[in-house]
């Protein structure tokens, strides 16, 4: 019942709009979508002067009118010379079974190899380095991120840009089809039209300490770690000692806070031998400023942080909640790791000035930062925890519902696993209804969203989708009540760990096992502590007044938290040479994707239950909110009733997926040691 | 030194070895004559006397009777052995040669067999013979291990009769040895042999060491030196050092003191003339202390938690179960003074508690104090032998520490005794203080009354502090004012019929939000927060959970010990109970404990920002707490044992003893360990993260 819903929903939203030609802000608004072509849809080199975009986005939308956007930016994604031989070889490296297995290449031989040609490249560049634009490039040759005053880009792409109403809020848009004015072997061009509210950061927050009406203090570092057994690797000597994070930033950070956060909740960890060491991280954090910078490049160095704030870049610019809480965690958990911390801005980006309400950098830029990362080649685990409807991103063609290899981000979380880097995503916190989140605005172009999606880039194959439970536990790290899935007996129906059946994106050939179902790629793979109820500290701003302490829930934080387990897990590897030596090049010690070794561990008897703790309570159904289309924010009417959602059960659900993995014996389980 | 021959004293050679007469043993004695004759009688003797004559040759030979001596109708056979000449060489078959004294005479040679009864006065001899020459004496002699054994027996008209009031009067003829030969012999006077000083013991009692007021009787023993019992002198028994304990001066009832110690029981046989022989017996008492410097124990199990919501969003039972291995070894034991004599003693414990996703250890450092004095500092009920369990230290592999005070500041120091006093508490109370330090600087401190009535401390990362509150009445109230900005309070149950609590919640200002009105859910039984009952079931099969190794047999001692609680703050209604084995002469083999939570209130969050209260009799949460732990092996200071973990269990039970030794000890680290987890699966409000918009919405009732 629910796939056929699925399908039939997204049959409904696949309707292409068929008229073309440029047109200004005069063209006839209404519910006329810019036209589209025929995307490219991975084949080799084919320039044109059409490329895909998130048209579909403008499905119903009314022209509201002009915009002024000042300072623009767009990501470019190149067709590859071989998209989908590059999905291929991310399978290969992440299969024991596999004479590739582990076989990890570097950023350069990616773009050799999979990136777009010389040739190609160098035309993009050249193409928008002639319209004035400023162009950034890394060393995969994948994506090109364009940046430059609205006016250029418009002489660019061969359109204008408008204000449409959607039923999600507004949003700039073309006002007819954009085009090259020369063939380029561009495959997609995202943020042609946008909003970056549509990009969800997966946290829920509470208030801060000290404000009102309650105090709100979540469970610290090491509550977690003892519930889940980090404290076992802790004490077998498995701290994270050389291992990498990477934190894909939706905004900044302000490392005071990790100070303040040990300080005051005493983080650390203690050893073998029953002693205590503090956490000894270091946070550092990158630019994402590109490698192949043109016309002065538009990546720049972010303002500083301040405290909290309403107002443009750069004397507002309030940490990121979200950012906040990867960082910590990650930090916290894995305690002596490196934690590399990914921030892309560009000066002066807004939405224009009256309808500037998107977050001031980071979340925009994402994947200028994943693109840094796989340039750099530094994290050997990265964390994500956002998320928007798969049908939005870039995983499917125009049908919403066939996958696109060479989409951005199907490329680039290949190449990261072709790098050997670990991806770990949050499922989302709308449940099964991964793409709506109703309880803080709708989808774009989304019918009703009232529907089961699930929420990308979780879904992709070559990362960890993480989900959430309900972990009622003590000070003591003692299990106080039932785990359950994160879902409607907490949050009743507001929120929920993502979960679901992707429409798109094909299940891969490590997703076997009881439980799993269709041809589609299920998510979540395995879950951690996500209930805001049972929620983590976070310290935010507090080197401002108004900031402090608070608690944060979501799958933001069960992504993390698992990064920093699979920190233990390298760490573990590292020291061991009989894992060492099933490795290659400078890292042999990644592992790439963890989500086959969790299958691996699922479908054998012996390990699956003494590595993972199996959910088999909750529902993570959620409460619509389309009795008030196109409402913005949190839903202040939502519907009286719950979907159904899933339901978790024994073995892989749509809920929690495999479960919850403990540390130390999840590091047995993988590494043997 | 000569003897005399008379026509009528026969001087009796003692008998060949081999030679026969009679049908009795072999002649004991070798004189070197030839072959030696005998003549055996046999007499059948009523309890009320009698006697038997045998006579060979001239010489005839009276074994005497006297009233009351069997227990019944009785054989008496008297074997009078052919008497020859000199040399004055007694040799017994397959003994060692004796040579009588110098100028000694052998009158004459028999042996005594009593049959079908148990002698129980001493038997007279007499035998007729000549008149011994001048100044010489008439001595009866047995040859039983030593021919030492010499009394003075009375000539008479011919007949000399053992005598009755000398060195040895009524001893025992026939009770001597076996094979023993007795002789009439005469010795010139001045010449007799020193009469030999008779040895008294006490009996060995068992066990010994004894435990603390256990008890044995002692039984004193008198002999000659040959062996040769006194059936009835008068015996007075004392100690060597009082502080072993009291022993009762005529019957020798032994009741063990509370402290270690070892020295003897004294007897001595006061009878009138007898110079007031004396000796004693051993005796160890072993006192309650909870071990000695090097004892380990080793206990394995099983730890078990299942809980599951039952009411607002129903799950089903989430069960985790942990192998349990329990290491114990006793660091320390000191004698102390102050503040009271007494011996303090530390084990250290280490836990592991092996889930099948995760390993928590624990170590853990119980003392104790055991009182060997008074001491105007204590209470009353702290007479010598109490054992105080004073505090237990414990950090497990989270980081988070815990102390539990017994002590006499915050409990009454003892965790359980048998007998209980009269009252519901005995002197076991709930007292105790607990505080919790856990990793991330939060903290919490229990004060918990006699009566269980408690009030809880709990201390953020802020030093922000909340309090419950837990009174004799059964109300209650949650003040989390600094955490949330809301408090609570639970009234006390109103009177049946329709017993309700009224559950309130206050803003920061004092105003009333909210009030519900709930079912009692306190049983009426339960009059305060903390009622304990123990009982001894005497011996009863190990249950087949408790997989006792076959050494320590098939049943126990089983204790019983139940608490009931109810946790009005927190809305948790409990019932405890630990089942302990105890085998004989080993101590505790096996310990079960179960802990059966109902939960009405709940603040875990896990229902959703929101406090939910039951409305109803169906609890929110159902938890349910088990470990079963095992004797594997044990090793007292001496070694390893393999039958026996206790320096001195005064008996198998503890019908009317404290619990036995060493044995205490590992029963209390478990009780303080599985505590501890009871205390974590309740711990009530970690913190306090309400709803925004609380004040209206944040209770919930079902």
């Amino acid at each position: 019942m629910r796939t056929a819903r699925i399908l039939a929903t997204a049959a409904a939203v696949a309707i292409l709009a068929a008229c073309g030609g440029g047109g200004g802000t005069t063209s006839k608004p209404a519910d006329v979508v810019p036209p589209q072509t025929p995307t490219n849809q991975g084949a080799a080199s084919p320039s044109s002067t059409s490329f895909k975009y998130l048209a579909n986005a403008l499905k119903g939308a009314t022209l509201a009118g002009p915009v002024q956007l000042g300072t623009m930016k767009v990501d470019v994604q190149m067709n590859l010379r071989d998209a989908q031989g590059l999905q291929s070889y991310a399978a290969a490296v992440g299969d024991p079974s596999s004479g590739l297995y582990r076989h990890f290449l570097t950023p350069e031989e990616l773009g050799s190899r999979f990136g777009a040609t010389d040739a190609d490249w160098n035309a993009a560049m050249a193409y928008f380095t002639a319209e004035g634009l400023q162009v950034t490039g890394w060393k995969q040759k994948s994506v090109m991120r364009v940046v430059g005053p609205q006016a250029k880009m418009e002489h660019a792409f061969g359109t204008t840009f408008a204000l449409y109403h959607l039923r999600s809020g507004d949003a700039y848009g073309p006002t007819a089809l954009p085009h090259f004015s020369k063939p380029l072997a561009v495959h997609s061009v995202t943020q042609i039209v946008f909003n970056p509210s549509w990009m969800k950061r997966n946290s829920v927050a509470i208030a801060p300490h000290g404000t009102t009406p309650a105090f709100n203090f979540g469970i610290p570092p090491q509550q977690i770690a003892g519930a889940f057994d980090y404290t076992g690797a802790y004490a077998a000597g498995y701290t994270g000692t050389g291992v990498n994070i990477g934190i894909i930033g939706t905004g900044p950070i302000d490392s005071r806070d990790y100070t303040a956060f040990n300080s005051r909740l005493n983080a650390g960890w203690y050893d073998g031998s029953g002693t205590f060491h503090p956490t000894a991280n270091t946070i550092t954090q990158v630019n994402a400023t590109g490698t192949a910078n043109v016309n002065g490049g538009a990546l720049a160095t972010p303002p500083p942080v301040t405290g909290p704030c309403n107002g443009p870049l750069p004397g507002c610019n309030p940490e990121d909640f979200e950012a906040q809480i990867d960082t910590q965690q990650t930090a916290a958990l894995a305690p002596t790791a490196n934690v590399l911390f990914y921030l892309a801005y560009v000066p002066h980006e807004t939405f224009g000035t009256t309808h500037d309400f998107g977050p001031r950098e980071g979340i925009q830029e994402v994947n200028d930062e994943v693109q840094q990362a796989i340039n750099d080649n530094q994290a050997d685990i990265l964390s994500l925890s956002y998320g928007l409807a798969e049908q939005y991103s870039d995983y499917t063609l125009l049908d919403e519902t066939t996958y696109d290899p060479n989409g951005t981000e199907p490329v680039q979380f290949a190449m990261l696993q072709a790098l050997g880097i670990a991806v770990f995503v949050s499922s989302g916190d709308a449940g099964a209804q991964g793409c709506a989140r109703p309880f803080a605005g709708t989808g774009p172009g989304v019918a009703s969203p009232d529907q089961p999606c699930v929420s990308a880039p979780a879904v992709d194959q070559n990362v960890t989708s993480v989900g959430g439970i309900t972990a009622p536990i003590d000070e003591s790290s003692h299990k106080v009540g039932p785990y359950t899935t994160w879902g409607v007996q907490t949050e009743h129906g507001f929120g929920a760990t993502g979960g679901g059946l992707s429409v798109a994106v094909p299940k891969p050939a490590y997703q076997v096992g009881a439980g799993i179902t269709g041809t589609k790629r299920n998510q979540p793979d395995a879950s951690l502590d996500a209930d805001p109820a049972t929620g983590v500290a976070v310290a935010v701003s507090t080197a401002f007044p108004g900031g402090g302490f608070g608690a944060a829930g979501g799958t933001s934080v069960a992504a993390p938290e698992m990064a920093a387990m699979w920190a233990l897990v390298l760490d573990a590897c590292k020291k061991t040479a009989a894992c060492v030596a099933k490795g290659s090049g400078t890292h042999p010690y990644r592992m790439g994707n963890a989500a086959p070794a969790f299958y691996k561990i699922y479908n054998d008897t012996t390990l699956y239950p003494a590595t993972f703790l199996d959910i088999v309570d909750g529902n993570n159904g959620v409460r619509p909110c389309s009795v008030n289309p196109g409402q913005v924010g949190p839903c202040p009417n939502p519907s009286p009733t719950i979907d159904p959602g899933f339901n978790a059960g024994k073995g892989y659900d749509l809920t929690t997926g495999i479960g919850v993995p403990f540390g130390r014996h999840l590091i047995k389980s993988v590494v043997g040691v | 030194m000569g003897y005399r021959r008379g026509a009528i004293l026969s001087i009796i050679a003692l008998a060949l070895a081999g030679c026969q007469g009679g049908g009795a043993n072999p002649p004991p004695f070798n004189s070197g004559n030839p072959a030696p004759t005998s003549a055996t009688q046999s007499q059948t003797v009523s309890p009320s006397g009698g006697s038997v004559t045998t006579t060979l040759g001239t010489e005839t030979v009276k074994v005497i009777v006297p009233g009351g001596a069997l227990s019944g109708p009785a054989t008496v056979t008297l074997t009078v052995y052919a008497a020859g000449s000199s040399p004055k060489t007694l040799q017994s078959s397959g003994r060692k040669v004796q040579t009588i004294g110098s100028g000694a005479a052998l009158v004459a040679a028999f042996s005594v067999a009593i049959s079908g009864a148990t002698l129980l006065k001493p038997l007279q001899a007499s035998v007729t013979t000549v008149a011994a020459p001048s100044g010489s004496i008439f001595r009866l002699a047995g040859y039983g291990t030593a021919f030492d054994d010499i009394d003075t027996a009375t000539w008479s008209g011919g007949v000399a009769t053992s005598d009755l009031n000398i060195a040895y009067p009524r001893m025992s003829l026939a009770t001597a040895p076996a094979g023993t030969l007795y002789a009439f012999y005469t010795e010139p006077s001045g010449s007799a042999s020193a009469v030999p000083t008779p040895v008294l013991t006490a009996a060995s009692v068992t066990p010994n060491p004894i435990g603390m007021f256990g008890t044995a009787t002692f039984t004193g023993s008198e002999m000659s030196p040959n062996g040769f019992p006194y059936l009835d002198p008068t015996f007075a028994y004392s100690l060597s050092d009082p502080t072993l304990g009291t022993i009762n001066a005529s019957t020798g009832a032994f009741t063990a003191g509370p402290i270690d110690g070892a020295g003897t029981v004294n007897v001595t046989d006061t009878t009138a003339g007898r110079g007031n022989p004396h000796g004693g017996g051993p005796i160890s008492v072993t006192s309650q202390r909870p071990g000695n410097k090097g004892d380990a124990f080793n206990f394995t199990g099983t730890l078990s938690s299942t809980t599951q919501l039952v009411n607002s969003n129903p799950t089903q039972p989430q069960t985790d179960t942990a192998s349990v291995t329990l290491n114990t070894t006793v660091t320390s034991a000191q004698v102390i003074a102050t503040p009271a004599p007494g011996i303090t003693t530390v084990a250290h414990s280490d836990e592991s508690d092996a889930y099948p996703l995760q390993t928590v250890t624990t170590s853990s450092d119980t003392g104790y104090g055991y009182l060997t004095g008074t001491s105007a500092a204590l209470p009353p009920t702290f007479v010598p032998g109490t054992v105080l369990m004073t505090e237990t230290l414990a950090k497990d592999s989270n980081g988070s520490s815990y102390d539990t005070q017994y002590d006499v500041v915050h409990g009454n120091g003892i965790v359980d005794v048998l007998p209980e006093a009269t009252g519901p508490f005995g002197p076991n109370t709930a007292a105790l203080r607990y505080v919790e330090t856990d990793p991330a600087n939060f903290a919490r401190n229990r004060v918990v009354a006699a009566n269980g009535s408690y009030v809880e401390q709990g201390t953020d990362a802020f030093h922000d502090v909340q309090t419950a509150t837990v009174n004799s009445d059964l109300s209650a109230s949650l003040d989390a004012r600094q955490y949330s900005g809301f408090r609570f309070t639970m009234s006390a149950p109103s009177a049946p019929p329709n017993s309700r609590i009224i559950f309130r919640l206050f803003n920061a200002a004092g105003t009333q939000l909210q009030a519900f009105s709930l079912p009692n859910w306190i049983p009426a039984t339960l009059t305060q927060p903390s009622m304990e009952t123990d009982v001894d079931n005497g011996s009863k099969p190990y249950p087949a959970s408790c997989s006792v190794p076959a050494k320590y047999g098939t049943s126990g001692n089983q204790i019983v010990q139940t608490i009931n609680r109810a946790d009005t703050a927190f809305g948790n209604l409990e019932t405890q109970t630990t089942t302990t084995y105890m085998a004989p002469r080993v101590g505790p083999v096996c310990i079960q404990m179960t802990d059966a939570v109902q939960t009405f209130y709940d603040f875990t969050l896990q229902n959703g920002f929101v406090v939910l209260v039951s409305g109803g009799t169906l609890p929110i949460q159902l938890t349910n707490i088990s470990e079963t732990l095992t004797l594997q092996s044990a090793k007292t200071e001496s070694g390893t044992t393999t039958t026996s973990i206790a320096r001195g269990t005064s008996s198998g039970t503890r019908a009317t003893a404290s619990v036995p030794s060493s044995g205490f000890a590992p029963v209390s680290f478990a009780r303080a360990r599985f505590n501890h987890a009871v205390r974590e699966k309740l711990g009530g409000l970690r913190k306090a993260t309400f709803s925004h918009s609380f004040g209206n919405n944040g209770v919930k009732q079902l």
